[in-house]
């Protein structure tokens, strides 16, 4: 399975069982997996290797998650990060996030939210600062100007409310990607807790709505227990 | 001002040192009444004495004697204090140092007291007779004649008035000082007393780990903070345990749900959709999901209360969060037939962790239109409260839904006081309210339900 370009993760974890289940999911979906337990090896890897991204976590024996990523980024390392960490308080998101990380992800996680969010990570990594991303985005025959904030599917102008409208960014810019619903809602509402129902889902079906024009193919798709993902079918 | 002499005098110290202040003076002004009136009939009975005893001269004596012993008297009394007096019985004088009988007295052998011009001790060109107190027996003689025998009263008076005003005014100082030495007394306890209010609200706010302050006097509220000491020390290492118990299994558990989750995910995703076991894993993951809904809402809420933290505190507009919510529910009212509308008549900022409040309130939300049937409303009010010291916003969440019993309403608010999981029927509902009770206490606003014709109305009081 391994070839010479194949996306390489670096997974720093001391519990034995979270990290064979990371390497055993991202092994799944093709990336090849290094396993460090320690975290002053983990740097050293880190800053000695070359790796598409970084599952650290934030508790580690030797040395510390933050130190970590604080050291890696000191180094001008720009690897992505994503935190994991069985501190759910929010001050924890932002120390980790301030700190580097790119992400954060509370333990215990479902494996399909750690990919998703890994995903993101990557596929940011490839794909920013293009200066046509500021203006414009396009996903299909789905365009979005972001200056005049308005919105085309194939050439017909869309009417969105401001929430759908960010909702449809923060697709289109993550197009073709797992996005589930705790992603969303951080990232759209930019809040951090559990919303319990369907509002998620209820947004989404109001967004699907007004995109999905007769005789055009949908370009939401919603993954069973995951997330949703905009991309043509 | 009153106001915290108010609440001054509800503490018992206070009182007491007050109520001393109060039986010492009462004590003093006894003693001085006792004094001054011991004195003053003591001086009373020396004149009467006195009179009785030169009255006893007259007696017997024949009427015409009586003339010449009252002007031999006046000559021997060198003194000049004496008052003797003969009088026909029509009122003319005879004799003596009297001008005039005197006014309204009788003649009935006793001793009165009257006004009478005083005869100046040292008499001089200048001085005149001033008008002063005399007290004298008055009596009807034989022949009709009135005999009038009597003392000068005057300067006894005055020496009585004096020791009246002395006592007066020592009572008076003695009063200023016994109330101010009271008040002076009890506000150094009450000093102690404050400070052990302070730091009790601050343990209740959460701060488990503060201890009530020990002077080392080893008086009666040394010996009561020790015992409440104790009484922290075994409360919070009971918290700690009961706490760090429940995140340990709430933590632990949602491991291996995780895990089951996943499991139970990728058979399902192996499996055909129409065969009749994947509508069954499709249970099941909704199962599983509702129990780590649970476990996160459990562990968030040990999470809040636990947090001493104030850092996530700000300047909050209210209105800004509330109308975020409203966007954010709009779309799941409207899926509902919910008609959602939002007033906001304030602009006010609260002092607020603008996370955890919009939190909280989305809770409060979801379960308004979770519980209203289609066709109703669910209003967000906000509103300035007048209050009289701080500024105060309250928010009104009011929805035409199913309600919540007046005999239950005590029930709900005492489940999140326990965090328990409301029972299965109404799900949702308690630890949703929970974490929205854990976030109300964390602010110290108040959550309210007012009585409503129909649905429920909750107020918030933000202050």
């Amino acid at each position: 399975m391994q070839t010479a370009n194949a996306i390489r993760i670096l997974t720093i974890e001391d519990d034995q069982t979270t990290a064979e289940e990371i390497a055993a999911e991202l092994g799944a979906h093709g990336y090849v997996v290094d396993v460090v337990s320690d975290g002053r090896l983990g740097l050293e890897k880190a800053c000695r290797e070359v790796y598409a991204a970084i599952t650290l976590d934030r508790m580690l024996p030797g040395l510390d998650g933050l130190n970590i990523v604080t050291q890696l980024r000191a180094a001008g390392i720009q690897t992505p990060v994503l935190m994991i960490s069985a501190l759910s308080d929010v001050d924890e998101r932002v120390r980790g996030l301030r700190a580097g990380g790119d992400d954060y992800l509370t333990k215990p996680f479902a494996t399909d939210e750690m990919t998703a969010r890994l995903e993101v990570l990557l596929r940011r990594q490839k794909s920013t600062q293009s200066p046509e991303m500021m203006v414009r985005l396009q996903v299909g025959d789905l365009t979005m100007n972001l200056i005049e904030r308005s919105v085309q599917r194939a050439g017909q102008s869309l009417d969105l409310k401001s929430t759908e409208f960010r909702l449809l960014e923060y697709m289109m810019r993550n197009s073709g990607q797992v996005l589930t619903r705790t992603m969303i809602f951080e990232a759209v509402w930019n809040y951090h807790f559990d919303p319990y129902t369907n509002l998620i889902e209820v947004h989404m079906m109001g967004l699907r709505k007004k995109i999905n024009l007769p005789g055009l193919p949908a370009m939401i798709r919603t993954i069973r227990g995951s997330g949703y993902v905009l991309g043509e079918a | 001002m009153t106001n915290s002499l108010r609440e001054r005098w509800r503490i018992s110290t206070f009182r007491l040192a007050m109520l001393f202040g109060v039986l010492f003076t009462l004590g003093n002004v006894a003693l001085l009444s006792l004094i001054y009136w011991q004195t003053s009939s003591y001086l009373v009975h020396r004149i009467d004495d006195s009179i009785e005893t030169m009255a006893s001269n007259f007696t017997n004596l024949a009427p015409a004697k009586v003339a010449e012993d009252v002007h031999d008297a006046l000559i021997y009394d060198l003194r000049r204090s004496n008052l003797y007096g003969l009088f026909q019985s029509d009122g003319t004088p005879i004799v003596g140092n009297m001008k005039a009988l005197p006014a309204g007295v009788p003649a009935d052998g006793r001793i009165h007291q009257f006004a009478q011009f005083s005869i100046p001790p040292f008499p001089s060109a200048s001085s005149q007779a001033v008008q002063g107190l005399a007290r004298a027996r008055v009596q009807r003689l034989s022949n009709g004649n009135i005999l009038v025998i009597g003392r000068d009263f005057t300067q006894l008076a005055e020496i009585r008035s004096i020791i009246l005003n002395a006592l007066i005014v020592s009572g008076a100082v003695i009063l200023f000082f016994g109330l101010l030495g009271g008040f002076a007394l009890s506000l150094s306890p009450l000093k102690r007393i404050s400070v052990i209010r302070t730091t009790s609200d601050r343990i209740m706010q959460g701060e488990l780990s503060l201890r009530l302050p020990i002077s080392g006097r080893h008086d009666e509220l040394d010996m009561l903070s020790t015992i409440v000491n104790t009484m922290l020390e075994e409360i919070e290492r009971l918290l700690t345990e009961v706490k760090s118990v429940t995140d340990t299994v709430a933590h632990d558990l949602r491991t291996p749900l995780t895990r089951l989750r996943l499991m139970l995910y990728r058979v399902q995703q192996q499996l055909p959709a129409d065969q009749s076991e994947h509508q069954l894993l499709d249970n099941a993951l909704d199962e599983t999901d509702t129990l780590l809904a649970r476990f996160r809402a459990l562990l968030r809420i040990s999470e809040i209360e636990n947090r001493q933290r104030k850092s996530g505190f700000r300047i909050v507009t209210p209105e800004t969060v509330l109308r975020q919510l409203f966007e954010l529910f709009e779309p799941l009212a409207e899926d509902a037939g919910v008609n959602l509308s939002l007033e906001c008549t304030s602009t006010a900022t609260i002092l607020a962790d603008p996370d955890l409040l919009f939190e909280a309130l989305s809770n409060l939300v979801d379960n308004a239109i979770k519980f209203t049937p289609a066709g109703g409303s669910v209003r967000i009010c906000l509103a300035q409260v007048d209050a009289p010291l701080k500024e105060c916003v309250r928010i009104d969440i009011i929805d035409t839904g199913c309600g919540i019993p007046v005999s239950e309403r005590a029930a709900v608010l005492l489940r999140f006081h326990r965090g328990q999981p409301a029972p299965s029927g109404k799900e949702g509902y308690g630890l949703g309210l929970s974490i929205v009770a854990a976030v109300m206490r964390l602010h110290g606003f108040h959550l309210l339900f007012q009585d409503a014709a129909i649905g429920t109305h909750l107020t918030i009081e933000c202050s």
